[in-house]
């Protein structure tokens, strides 16, 4: 339905020229099963809580969103406008699944959400400036009990 | 989106495995994160369609099995496209008759607020039906839309901007585009209010608040303006105004 060959000739010439950066892998994570994995959300949205800083062009910032945030504080602050943005103007779970995760866990399918979830500015033109801020939320992913991280774009 | 993946189980040091979705395919294949489900869906709706909360839990469960079933590097194809609303096309339910733009800035914010004004029983509308609004990245609060009209009015005529009651969250001229974005924003949440207009695409907002309404001429005025800007920090403003296809 969507794919590159679909686009405006502009935007996707302008996506495939993007750099895509090797990145050493890492060691292959063994996961436990999924009744036993708490998930957070990562989202490169430019998400964040209403009276947060908003992302300024070109930001390698990351803002922190609290699991219990009411839906009608969050604000997208991205720079981009080749995007849709009217899938989360009428539902924020289009773009930000939270309530979904909600609903896994009282079904019991994973264990439970994260108490904070992290939004960055997407439409990086060089994905390697995000090494720092993006271990760092791997540090405190992991120090906050979180086994697995959805990672979402826009 | 796919770098994160790596930096994430980095930092980790292997207690966080990573999943997520990928709506551009070529991305994923070249930077191959550990886990990743490509999504046929719109850039912008990662998991779909709004209010369609069983497909949505459907495209979440898949990226996350990824996390059981996966053994090696794995680029996965979610199978369905995401829902619509029918064949029928799209139609902004208000219609409204974009005068020709006034050249003298006075006129051009009267024209303006008029057309905020037609939209507003709808924005009314979609604040009952949703509870919250979108706008505001600019620092406006929702009472002060009709501000941001007086700011793209003073900009798109050559008048000098002035800063008024808002407690605007950028300085000149990056203000410029948070402002024309709220009130994208108020349009299209107005828009998606009214009865039997679930589902426009992307395309189908653009389309009319581009061709189809005063505040997308003028915002296609301003970014001509922009173009013209000796100062290079107006001129590279350009791009986060308006998409690709609708500048002209």
């Amino acid at each position: 339905m969507v794919r590159t060959s679909d686009m405006h000739p502009d935007m996707a010439k302008n996506l495939l020229s993007l750099p895509l950066p090797e990145i050493e892998p890492q060691p292959w994570i063994a996961t436990r099963p999924l009744a036993e994995t708490t998930v957070a959300i990562v989202t490169t949205a430019g998400m964040h809580a209403h009276d947060d800083r908003p992302f300024n062009p070109g930001s390698v910032e990351y803002r922190l969103i609290p699991g219990d945030i009411d839906f009608a504080d969050l604000r997208m602050s991205h720079l981009s406008v080749n995007f849709d943005r009217s899938g989360f103007q009428q539902d924020i779970n289009t773009v930000f699944p939270l309530e979904r995760l909600r609903e896994l866990t009282d079904q019991g399918v994973i264990a439970g959400v994260s108490r904070y979830h992290y939004s960055f500015m997407g439409a990086q033109p060089e994905p390697t400036r995000l090494e720092q801020t993006g271990e760092e939320i791997g540090r405190l992913l992991a120090e906050d009990g979180v086994t697995a991280a959805f990672l979402t774009p826009v | 989106m796919c770098a994160l993946s790596h930096y994430i189980e980095r930092g980790s040091e292997g207690r966080v495995a990573t999943t997520g979705v990928s709506l551009i395919r070529e991305h994923a294949e070249g930077m191959k994160p550990p886990r990743s489900l490509f999504v046929p869906f719109p850039l912008g709706r990662p998991m779909g369609s709004p209010d369609e909360p069983d497909f949505q839990r459907d495209v979440l469960l898949s990226a996350l099995r990824l996390l059981e079933s996966a053994t090696e590097t794995a680029l996965a194809d979610y199978p369905h496209d995401a829902p619509t609303s029918g064949d029928d096309p799209w139609a902004c339910a208000v219609a409204l008759a974009p005068p020709e733009p006034a050249n003298e800035t006075e006129a051009l914010r009267d024209q303006l607020v008029a057309e905020i004004r037609q939209l507003a029983p709808w924005h009314a509308e979609s604040l009952k039906r949703r509870g919250r609004s979108t706008v505001g990245i600019s620092g406006a609060s929702l009472a002060q839309v009709e501000e941001l009209a007086t700011l793209v009015a003073d900009f798109a005529t050559g008048a000098e901007p002035s800063d008024g009651e808002i407690d605007w969250n950028h300085p000149m001229p990056v203000r410029l585009k948070f402002a024309s974005d709220d009130l994208r924003a108020f349009y299209h949440e107005a828009a998606t209010a009214q009865p039997g207009a679930s589902y426009p695409t992307d395309a189908d907002l653009n389309d009319w608040l581009f061709n189809r309404t005063l505040l997308g001429t003028v915002l296609r005025q301003i970014v001509g303006r922009m173009r013209e800007s000796e100062d290079r920090r107006v001129a590279g403003l350009v791009i986060g105004m308006i998409p690709a296809g609708f500048a002209r």
